[in-house]
């Protein structure tokens, strides 16, 4: 939130309707807009463990497009508590959610009033290469019965990490809900097939339990799975099989369903599934084909890696389901595993998992070690097992991300299109988790994944920093509560400003470990001015305050003492300026440094002569004495012998 | 360690060669000064007569001091000396006898500033070293005070610990 109480500068939240609701999933908050104020806008307050998307907050995908809610605009803010929080601006919903009056629509009235709009603005989206992903009944809207539909926001949770697993296709359904990945347009069809199914059903549908849900859907086909013995039209029945196909390719693309009777008489030439001529149970489940196969070793993986070692598997897929090839790519996969040389026995297991679901079903997501998900949706994944401290998963994504599980399953993979593009994330994803230091690790990982993600590090003191322009101001928010005695950097904040920043501005992070050695605080110091001159020129004089403080400049690597005193007044001076970089200049002045070394050294060496002299004058004082007396009595003697001269002479001179 | 021991044997048989040889010169010189004052007593006795008085203090301190060198010695002798000078040439040029050096050593005025230069001599020779021994000290002192000063004036100007 910016000085003046607005959100992105413009926006305000509405003070008369401070009252929380839920639109699509997420509290929201009516706002209006300062050079419109008659312009009717809601602020979707973004959940920490649901990073946004930021191809959607993109300026290319914030062109309005028509019956779908645009993101305008975010930015930090304060909800009616007085809590800070990130918000989203989008026009307000032209009316109640579909939900919230469930009612039974005419097949014609969904058609006009559903799928032709929604299919319109899926066009639009598909032509940015943007997925909606949250189509269901409580985010799509009309203003009264008759009106078309509008989709909600989408923009500010993963895709479909909010959708119940009906509306996900059965693929989708089997991930955690935030590794569901971006998925393709299709996706978007299937979810918008079964909502006209709930529309034309009029929301009576029982669709709760999700497993037992991706599992009928599996086994029998989604619409069999969702329609159940409802009676719907022939017509509507052909595009409802279209639209909720498993395959992607076999849904029609939105463009088909602008019109949709052209889209239903489409025919696919497609054969169902393979049978077993008996079943293969595993772990209580009664595997019939390879994907139910597939699905079964997904959900019991010590079952299913007994029974591939025992050679059951690929016995069962040869003789019960007559399918040699698959058999002898199972059987591939159970001797690499053995082949392999891998220390830990239940990572080669998880391995052994991953790449035969991979196999028995391309369709599939990756499975490993508990977590299924599709790779495009790991670092959404992430962030949230990582906000809801879920432990276990967080390891188990880490491993995979180690053990270069993503390529493997890319290697098992023979349908997606995108193979070469995901083997190449997973190799930077791969270096910036092996990376050393507080620029690498998990957290750079999601920081990188999730450019939308909130900044983490208790430092910020529950300010919020999502862009690297955020850092500094919440820094300089937090600096009046901080203990300044600890530097104003953790590794939240490195890692962020790691995948935020381009390379020059954080290079010398990456050798930073602790905070103890002149070259670390020098980095940390170099960080941070940098920073400043490039996202915020403003004066940050708490955050300097806290630098100094903090012991981020070592004045006692200054020798002269008269140096440190002027120094340290100088520092002050920038520091109150709130300048850093200047402090950096002065901390780091080489010739300054040199001199002072230089003088330094003169300094010791003149003290070791003082002390040598001083000893010499100790140990000598012996023999000084004994000169003194010689001396003395040499004195004495060559006086007497000067006065028997001078009576010498002046005999000689008186005769 | 063989050969240290065998170079120290050589060393100190070496040094009592040397001791034994000094021995020696020191007896010819005893020797030979024996046979210069009798030979002194016995070609010229008014003049030995008339030195031997005159640097009585001399031949006191010979027989007191112990010091090598004999550096009272050598200042009574040599203070004395100037004052016996002038009286011993007088008895030459006289040609006087025995009689007259004793003449001349009944002059308290001839006598008296001979002992009182011996005397002189002896003072100077024990009150300068110690004048010189205090001198000398209080410079060191001085010295040791200016080093302390310039070593405070860095330390108070340098960290030399840190950094």
């Amino acid at each position: 939130m910016d000085d003046a109480g607005t959100i992105a500068g413009h926006y305000r939240l509405d003070p008369a309707q401070p009252s929380a609701r839920s639109v699509g999933g997420l509290r929201a908050f009516a706002a209006t807009d300062e050079r419109d104020p008659v312009r009717k806008l809601i602020a979707l307050q973004l959940r920490p463990d649901l990073p946004a998307r930021p191809r959607w907050l993109a300026p290319q995908g914030a062109v309005p497009v028509e019956h779908a809610m645009m993101a305008l605009d975010h930015g930090p803010g304060r909800d009616p508590g007085g809590q800070p929080c990130w918000f989203v601006l989008c026009p307000a919903p032209p009316g109640p959610a579909l939900s919230v009056a469930p009612a039974v629509w005419g097949e014609a009235e969904a058609l006009r009033c559903l799928l032709v709009p929604a299919a319109g603005a899926l066009c639009a989206l598909a032509e940015r290469g943007l997925t909606h992903r949250a189509i269901r009944p409580d985010n799509v809207f009309r203003a009264a019965a008759g009106e078309k539909a509008t989709l909600g926001p989408c923009w500010a949770a993963p895709p479909g990490s909010l959708q119940p697993a009906a509306y996900e296709p059965p693929y989708a359904a089997m991930c955690l809900p935030t590794g569901r990945g971006q998925g393709g347009i299709t996706d978007d069809v299937y979810a918008l097939g079964v909502l006209l199914l709930w529309c034309v059903l009029g929301g009576a549908a029982d669709w709760a339990d999700g497993v037992a849900l991706a599992h009928r859907k599996l086994e029998h086909g989604s619409l069999a799975a969702l329609a159940g013995g409802a009676r719907l039209s022939a017509s509507l029945q052909d595009l409802l099989h279209l639209m909720l196909a498993d395959e992607p390719d076999h849904r029609p693309t939105p463009q088909m369903l602008l019109e949709p009777n052209q889209a239903r008489s489409r025919r696919l030439a497609t054969r169902p599934p393979a049978r077993a001529t008996r079943a293969l149970d595993i772990g209580g489940e009664s595997a019939w084909s390879a994907r139910e196969l597939a699905a079964a070793i997904a959900r019991h993986p010590e079952q299913g890696v007994g029974q591939l070692r025992a050679g059951l598997v690929d016995r069962w897929l040869r003789r019960n389901l007559g399918d040699n090839g698959l058999a002898a790519r199972v059987e591939e996969c159970v001797h690499r595993r053995a082949a392999e040389a891998l220390s830990d026995e239940s990572r080669a297991q998880a391995m052994l998992v991953m790449r035969v679901v991979a196999v028995l079903d391309p369709l599939a997501p990756l499975v490993w070690r508990g977590a299924t998900l599709f790779p495009d949706g790991l670092g959404t994944l992430l962030a949230s097992v990582l906000a809801s401290g879920n432990g276990p998963i967080a390891v188990a994504l880490e491993e995979l991300v180690a053990n270069d599980g993503i390529t493997q399953w890319c290697g098992c993979q023979t349908r997606r299109r995108d193979l070469p593009a995901l083997k190449q994330d997973a190799r930077d994803w791969r270096g910036w988790l092996a990376t050393r230091g507080p620029m690498g690790g998990v957290k750079r990982l999601v920081y990188a994944l999730n450019p939308l993600l909130l900044c983490g590090s208790p430092l910020l003191g529950g300010r919020l920093a999502v862009r690297l322009t955020d850092l500094l101001p919440a820094l300089e928010d937090a600096a009046g509560q901080a203990d300044r005695k600890r530097p104003p950097i953790d590794a939240d904040i490195a890692a962020f400003a790691a995948a935020r920043a381009d390379l020059a501005l954080v290079v010398e992070l990456g050798q930073v470990d602790g905070f103890a050695t002149e070259a670390d605080r020098a980095a940390v110091l170099g960080f941070f001015g940098r920073l400043q001159l490039r996202t915020h020129p403003a004066p940050l004089p708490r955050l300097a305050a806290w630098l100094l403080e903090s012991g981020m400049i070592a004045l006692t690597r200054w020798h002269s003492l008269a140096t440190r005193k002027a120094l340290s007044e100088a520092l002050a001076q920038h520091a109150q300026a709130g300048q850093i970089a200047p402090m950096l200049a002065l901390a780091e002045d080489s010739g300054a440094r040199a001199a002072d070394r230089s003088g330094a050294a003169h300094a010791a060496a003149r003290l070791e002569a003082i002390a040598a002299e001083r000893a010499f004058l100790a140990a000598d004082a012996p023999q000084r004495a004994a000169g003194a007396e010689r001396a003395g009595q040499d004195i004495a003697a060559a006086t007497g012998l000067v006065a028997t001269l001078a009576a010498v002479l002046v005999l000689a001179l008186a005769a | 360690m063989a050969r240290a021991a065998k170079g120290q044997k050589a060393y100190a048989a070496k040094a009592g060669g040397r001791a034994a040889a000094g021995g020696r010169r020191g007896g010819s010189h005893l020797w030979l000064q024996g046979l210069v004052c009798g030979a002194v007593l016995a070609f010229a006795t008014p003049v030995a007569v008339l030195v031997g008085v005159m640097l009585m203090p001399a031949l006191a301190a010979t027989l007191i001091e112990t010091r090598p060198g004999r550096p009272v010695t050598r200042a009574v002798a040599l203070a004395g000396a100037a004052f016996t000078v002038a009286p011993v040439w007088h008895l030459i040029q006289a040609g006087g006898g025995v009689p007259a050096a004793l003449d001349v050593l009944a002059d308290p005025a001839v006598t008296g500033p001979a002992w009182l230069a011996g005397a002189c001599g002896w003072a100077l020779c024990e009150v300068l070293p110690v004048l010189l021994r205090g001198v000398a000290a209080m410079n060191a002192q001085a010295r040791v005070a200016a080093l302390d000063a310039e070593e405070k004036m860095l330390r108070g100007a340098w960290d030399l610990e840190e950094g």
